[in-house]
C-alpha cells in the first residue's frame, strides 16, 4: 500500500490550485525542474479493445466538438498541419469555439476544453487531462493560454476493470522473438496473454485498475500557484503521435516549412503519409519519445523509420517506448527498444532510481487519492492475476519506497517507539566501505576450455569417448560432419582414447542448476573441443547444446533472507529494544563452506543477502552475506569460503587419488558412495588395463572402457539423483563438510539459513508502571506530567523554598520515584 | 487554623494528589502541643467526618498533610496525629524542576539502552530463516557437470 507515494497528495485549495513547492516537492528527486512552466497529467478511465482496422479510418471517424474555451490544456503542432478540410484526413483539425486552432505564428496550438466524441471504440474511452499552469498576461481574448516554451510531458494513464484490460489483450497472441537494429538485439514484445504480461495496475476502492505511465521533463514556473485546467475528458483511445523535426527526409517533404525546434507534443497526421497511428509521444529538441500501442504484425528491423508506421491493424494494448535522437541533458531511455506497458512503467520507476539528476521521468499526479492504492494482487480480482502480476507489483511497491526502508521486518514502524533524542537508533559509522567486487575472471584462455553439461549431457560425452570410433557410426558422423562443415577433407586420422583423456583436466559436478549461470559468460555450443581442436566432440541435437564458460567463476545467488510464515523480508526485530542486539545470537549456515556468527548490530532490522561466488575450475566457493545499508549500498557483513565442487574421475590414473579424497571426505557415514565408486572404477580400470594388456584392438578396448564409462556416467547420475534426494531432505543439523569435495558435502542442508536465538525474558505486565524503563534524557518534570513512573538520579533541589527536611525528603522520593 | 480535610486514594508517591471534593472544612483547629511542621498534631472536635478522612490541607502553613491516626480524647474532642506531604505541597516547583529522567513509566525511554532490570531466562528462542532462493535445492535444480579441458580454442 504506497498510494501516497505514487500519486502524491497535494495541497489543494478551493480555487483548485496548489502552491507550487507542493508540485515540487512531490516529484522524484531527480525529476527536471526548471522553468518556464507547467505540470500536468492525464487521466483515463478506460482503454479501447481496438482502433479499428486502420488509423486512417479511425481519423476520418472523428469528430471534435463541444469545444470550450476553458484553457485547459494544449498540444502544440504546426499550422501546415492544420488542415481542415480536403481529402486527407488530419488529426490537427481541432479548434476552439472561437475558431482559434492555437495556429500562432505556426508554434504554438493550445487546446481548450475538448471532448473527441463518436469515435468507434469498442469501449468506452475516456482520457481526462489535467494541467496545471501559470496564467499569464498572454491571455488572449479567445481564452487560450500561451506559454512561452514548450514542455516536455506526457503521461498516459489506463483505468479499466481486470475484465477489460484482459479483454484488451485477448487474442494478442503473437509473439516476437526479437528483432534487430544496428546489429543490436533487442527483446521484443511478448505478448501471450495477460496472465504472462499484464499492465501495471494499480486498484483503486471502486475495483477498477489504473495503469499509468509518465514520461516527463517537468517544467514548472518560478513562481506562483499552479491551477488545475478544468478537466477535459477527451475520449478517445491513446493521443496520435506528433513528430517533430524528426526525419527530414520523411517529415519535411509533407510538411513543407515551418517546423520549428520547439519542444512540442502533439498529434499529427502527415499529408499522405500513413503516419505512426495512434501513438503518443512527445518531442523535445530533436528528441522523439514515444509511447503507443503498435499493431501486432510485424515489427521491421528499421525502426523509426518510414516503413514502421505503414502497419495497420487491430491495436492490443501493446506498447513500446523509444526515443530518438538524445541530446545530453537526458536519460537515454531505450534505443528502439518496445516493452510492454508492464515494462515501461517498471524501467520508468528503475531509471528514477539510478539515474541522478537527468531523469526524465517524475510522478504521475492525480487529485484523487482513492485510486492511489496500490493492491498487490489480491481481493476480488486477485485470482485472474498471474505471478508476473504480482511479482511486478511487489517490485513497484518496493522501488517505491524510500532509500531509507532498507528494514522490512515484522514491525510497522509506525509502533517504533519514541526514542531518546540524545540517543540514536542507528548505529553510527564512519570511514568507508569497501563493496562488493563481483568479477568475472576468464579462465577460459588459450590452455584451457570449459564445458558445461547436463547430465544427460556428459553421459553422451561417455558415450563419444568411449566408443570405439569403428564401432560408432553416430560418432564417425559427428566427427566428419564437424569437418565437412568446415568445408575440410573428411577426418581420416587415427582416434586414441588415451590422447583425449591426457587433455582432461578435471570433470566436476555442482549441486545447482545451469540457468543459474549468467548468461554473460557462456556461450551455447554444439561442439566440444579438446586438445589442439583435433577432437571435436559435435554433440547430436537431441541432447541439446553444451555451454562453453567464458569465466572461471559464476556466481549464485540465493537471494534474500525470507521467513515463509510470514512472506516478510529481512532479520526482523523482535523486541523492537536493545533484546534485539544483546543476549541473542545469530548465525548463518551456508552449504559447502559451515557457519559464520552474524553481528545482531549489522543485521537486525536489515535484509541480508546471500550470494555464492563459484570457481568452477577448483569448485571452492566464497559465500558472501551482505546486508543493504541506509543508502541502499551492500556491504558485507560476513564471508566463508567452501568447496561444492565434486570431483569425478574420468580416468583410471586419478581414479585413486580421487577416490582416497572422496573417502577421506566422506568417511564411512557414506561408504555408499564410495563403495560405489571403488566399485565402478575399479572394474573401469580393470577392464581397460585388461584390454591395453591383451594388445587388443582398440575396439575391442573401447568395448571394454565403454561399459565402464557408461556405468560410470550412469553411476554419475544415480549419484546426483542420490545426492538430490538428500538435499531435498534439507538435513539441518547434519555435520557440516566444510570445504569437502566429495559428494558428501551434497548431503547437507542445501539452502543457506539464519537462525536467530533470542532471549527470553520474563516481563511482568506492569513492567513500566513499576519499574520503568530506561531513559537518557534530562528535562523538565513537567513535561512527565500524567505519564506515571518517572525516577530521577542526582536531582538538584536548589531553588526550592521549603525546609531542609523537607527538600531532603522531596530529593529522596524523586531518586525513589514518584508518579507526575 | 483553617483546615480542609480530604480523603484521598493516591499512592503517597503520586505528586499530584487528586483531592476530589472537601469531606469539611474546619477554621477553629489549634495545634497540639510542640510539634514539627513536617509532623503536627491538631486538636478539633470530635466529628465522624474526621475519621472518614485520611488527608488535610493547612491554609495557614500552605502545605497537605497525610493523616497519620487520630487520638480520640475526653470532651468530644481529638488530636489529628499529621505527616506532610511534600510533594504534594511542592507540586509546582517539582514540574519546574530539570532533573536527569534515569528511569520512566512514559514513552520517552530508550529502548537501545540495555535494562538490566527485565527478567532474563536462560533458555533460548529461535527462529529460523532461509534464503528465499534455492539454487542447491535438487527439486529446483539439476547438477551441472564442469568439464575442463586443455586445449580446445575455436580453431581460427
Amino acid at each position: 500500500m504506497i498510494s501516497a507515494d505514487f500519486y502524491p497528495t497535494l495541497q489543494t485549495y478551493a480555487d483548485g490550485e496548489i502552491e507550487r513547492t507542493d508540485v515540487i516537492n512531490n516529484l522524484y528527486d531527480n525529476t527536471v525542474v526548471g522553468s518556464p512552466y507547467y505540470l500536468g497529467y492525464i487521466e483515463h478511465d478506460d482503454f479501447p479493445k481496438s482502433f479499428g482496422v486502420s488509423l486512417v479510418d479511425y481519423a476520418r471517424g472523428m469528430t471534435f466538438n463541444n469545444i470550450e474555451s476553458n484553457h485547459s490544456w494544449g498540444y502544440c503542432f504546426n499550422k501546415n498541419v492544420y488542415n481542415t478540410t480536403g481529402t486527407s484526413p488530419n488529426l490537427a483539425v481541432i479548434q476552439d469555439a472561437n475558431g482559434h486552432a492555437g495556429i500562432d505564428g505556426d508554434r504554438y496550438c493550445f487546446l481548450n476544453k475538448i471532448k473527441m466524441a463518436q469515435q468507434n471504440f469498442d469501449n468506452t474511452v475516456t482520457f481526462t487531462m489535467h494541467f496545471m499552469y501559470v496564467p499569464t498576461a498572454d491571455i488572449d481574448d479567445s481564452g487560450t493560454t500561451y506559454f512561452n516554451q514548450g514542455y516536455g510531458f506526457a503521461s498516459a494513464s489506463v483505468t479499466a476493470t481486470i475484465e477489460q484490460i484482459k479483454n484488451m489483450v485477448d487474442g494478442s497472441a503473437d509473439v516476437y522473438a526479437s528483432w534487430t537494429r544496428n546489429n543490436i538485439t533487442y527483446p521484443a514484445l511478448k505478448y501471450a496473454d495477460f496472465n504472462e504480461y499484464g499492465l501495471a495496475l494499480v486498484q483503486s476502492n471502486d475495483g477498477t485498475m489504473t495503469a499509468a505511465i509518465c514520461i516527463s521533463q517537468v517544467n514548472i514556473g518560478d513562481s506562483g500557484r499552479y491551477s488545475y485546467g478544468t478537466s477535459t475528458n477527451v475520449r478517445c483511445s491513446v493521443l496520435p503521435f506528433f513528430e517533430h523535426d524528426y526525419d527530414d527526409k520523411h517529415i519535411l517533404a509533407a510538411q513543407g516549412t515551418g517546423y520549428v525546434d520547439d519542444p512540442t507534443i502533439a498529434w499529427y497526421q502527415s499529408l499522405g503519409i500513413i503516419r505512426p497511428h495512434t501513438n503518443f509521444g512527445m518531442t523535445y529538441d530533436n528528441q522523439l519519445y514515444m509511447f503507443a500501442p503498435y499493431p501486432y504484425d510485424i515489427l521491421t528491423d528499421d525502426l523509426p523509420t518510414y516503413n514502421l508506421y505503414q502497419r495497420s491493424g487491430l491495436v492490443k494494448g501493446q506498447y513500446f517506448l523509444q526515443y530518438y535522437a538524445v541530446y545530453s541533458g537526458y536519460v537515454a531511455m531505450y534505443a528502439y527498444a518496445h516493452y510492454d506497458l508492464k515494462d515501461i512503467y517498471t524501467m520508468m520507476l528503475y531509471y528514477h532510481k539510478i539515474y541522478t539528476g537527468t531523469s526524465v521521468f517524475s510522478k504521475s499526479y492525480s487529485t484523487d487519492i482513492s485510486v492511489a492504492t496500490f493492491n498487490d494482487h489480491d481481493g476480488a480480482t486477485g485470482d485472474r492475476l498471474s505471478d508476473d502480476y504480482a511479482n511486478i507489483a511487489d517490485q513497484l511497491r518496493d522501488w517505491q519506497q524510500p532509500d531509507t526502508d532498507i528494514a522490512v521486518n515484522e514491525y510497522d514502524p509506525a509502533d517504533k517507539p519514541e526514542y531518546d533524542p540524545s540517543g540514536d537508533d542507528e548505529d553510527e559509522e564512519s570511514g568507508t566501505r569497501i563493496p562488493n567486487q563481483f568479477r568475472y575472471f576468464t579462465g577460459a584462455n588459450n590452455f584451457i576450455s570449459q564445458y558445461a553439461m547436463k547430465a544427460s549431457q556428459i553421459q553422451t560425452f561417455g558415450q563419444m569417448l568411449w566408443n570405439s570410433w569403428a564401432d560408432s557410426q553416430t560418432f564417425v558422423d559427428a566427427v566428419n560432419n564437424f569437418w565437412i562443415a568446415l568445408n575440410i577433407e573428411e577426418f581420416t586420422g587415427s582416434f586414441d582414447i588415451s590422447s583425449v583423456m591426457n587433455f582432461i583436466v578435471s570433470l566436476k559436478v555442482f549441486p545447482f542448476n545451469i540457468t543459474h549461470f549468467e548468461t554473460s559468460i557462456f556461450t551455447l555450443t554444439d561442439t566440444l573441443r579438446i586438445g589442439r581442436g583435433t577432437f571435436p566432440f559435435l554433440f547430436p541435437s537431441e541432447v541439446g547444446n553444451i555451454i562453453k564458460v567464458l569465466s572461471n567463476i559464476v556466481y549464485v545467488d540465493c537471494g534474500l533472507i525470507h521467513d515463509p510464515t510470514t512472506g516478510q523480508y529481512g532479520i526482523p526485530r523482535k523486541f523492537n529494544d536493545f533484546r534485539d542486539y544483546t543476549n541473542v545470537s545469530i548465525t548463518c549456515f551456508c552449504p559447502y563452506c559451515g557457519t559464520v556468527e552474524l553481528n545482531p548490530g549489522d543485521v537486525v532490522g536489515r535484509q541480508l543477502s546471500c550470494k555464492y561466488a563459484v570457481d568452477l575450475q577448483s569448485g571452492e566457493c566464497l559465500c558472501l552475506i551482505t546486508v543493504a545499508d541506509s543508502t541502499g549500498d551492500l556491504y558485507n557483513v560476513a564471508a566463508i569460503s567452501g568447496n561444492m565442487g565434486a570431483e569425478i574421475p574420468v580416468s583410471a590414473t586419478n581414479s585413486g587419488l580421487i577416490q582416497s579424497r572422496r573417502l577421506s571426505d566422506a568417511g564411512n557415514a557414506l561408504g555408499l558412495f564410495g563403495g560405489m565408486f571403488t566399485e565402478n572404477m575399479s572394474m573401469g580400470s580393470n577392464t581397460f588395463a585388461r584390454a591395453k594388456d591383451s594388445q587388443s584392438s582398440i575396439g575391442a578396448i573401447a568395448s571394454a572402457t565403454s561399459q565402464a564409462a557408461g556405468n560410470l556416467f550412469k553411476d554419475i547420475k544415480q549419484t546426483s539423483n542420490f545426492a538430490a534426494n538428500m538435499l531435498s531432505r534439507g538435513a539441518i543439523g547434519c555435520p557440516i563438510m566444510q570445504g569437502g569435495s566429495g559428494f558428501a558435502a551434497f548431503s547437507q542442508a542445501d539452502t543457506p539459513y539464519v537462525q536467530i536465538r533470542y532471549g527470553i525474558y520474563s516481563e511482568p505486565a506492569n513492567y513500566s508502571h513499576s519499574v520503568g524503563r530506561i531513559s537518557t534524557k534530562s528535562d523538565t518534570l513537567s513535561n512527565y506530567k500524567d505519564s506515571g513512573l518517572v525516577i530521577c538520579e542526582n536531582v538538584d533541589v536548589s531553588g526550592f523554598t521549603c525546609h531542609e527536611d523537607e527538600r531532603s525528603e522531596i530529593k529522596a522520593l524523586l531518586e525513589s520515584g514518584v508518579y507526575l | 487554623m483553617l483546615i480542609k480535610f480530604y480523603n484521598v486514594e493516591d499512592d503517597n508517591r503520586v505528586v499530584h494528589k487528586t483531592l476530589g471534593s472537601e469531606v469539611h472544612t474546619i477554621n477553629d483547629a489549634q495545634v497540639y502541643n510542640s510539634v514539627s511542621i513536617m509532623n503536627p498534631q491538631f486538636l478539633i472536635n470530635y466529628s465522624a467526618y474526621v475519621v472518614n478522612s485520611n488527608y488535610l490541607y493547612v491554609q495557614a502553613w500552605n502545605r497537605y498533610y497525610y493523616i497519620t491516626d487520630i487520638t480520640a480524647m475526653a470532651g468530644g474532642r481529638c488530636v489529628v496525629h499529621c505527616r506532610e506531604d511534600v510533594l504534594m505541597s511542592n507540586a509546582e516547583a517539582i514540574d519546574d524542576l530539570n532533573a536527569y529522567v534515569r528511569r520512566t513509566e512514559s514513552s520517552k525511554v530508550n529502548r537501545l539502552v540495555v535494562d538490566s532490570k527485565i527478567p532474563s531466562q536462560a533458555n533460548r528462542h529461535c527462529k529460523t530463516l532461509t534464503f528465499d532462493l534455492h539454487p542447491f535445492n535438487a527439486t529446483d535444480a539439476e547438477p551441472i557437470y564442469f568439464l575442463t579441458v586443455v586445449g580446445g580454442v575455436t580453431s581460427t
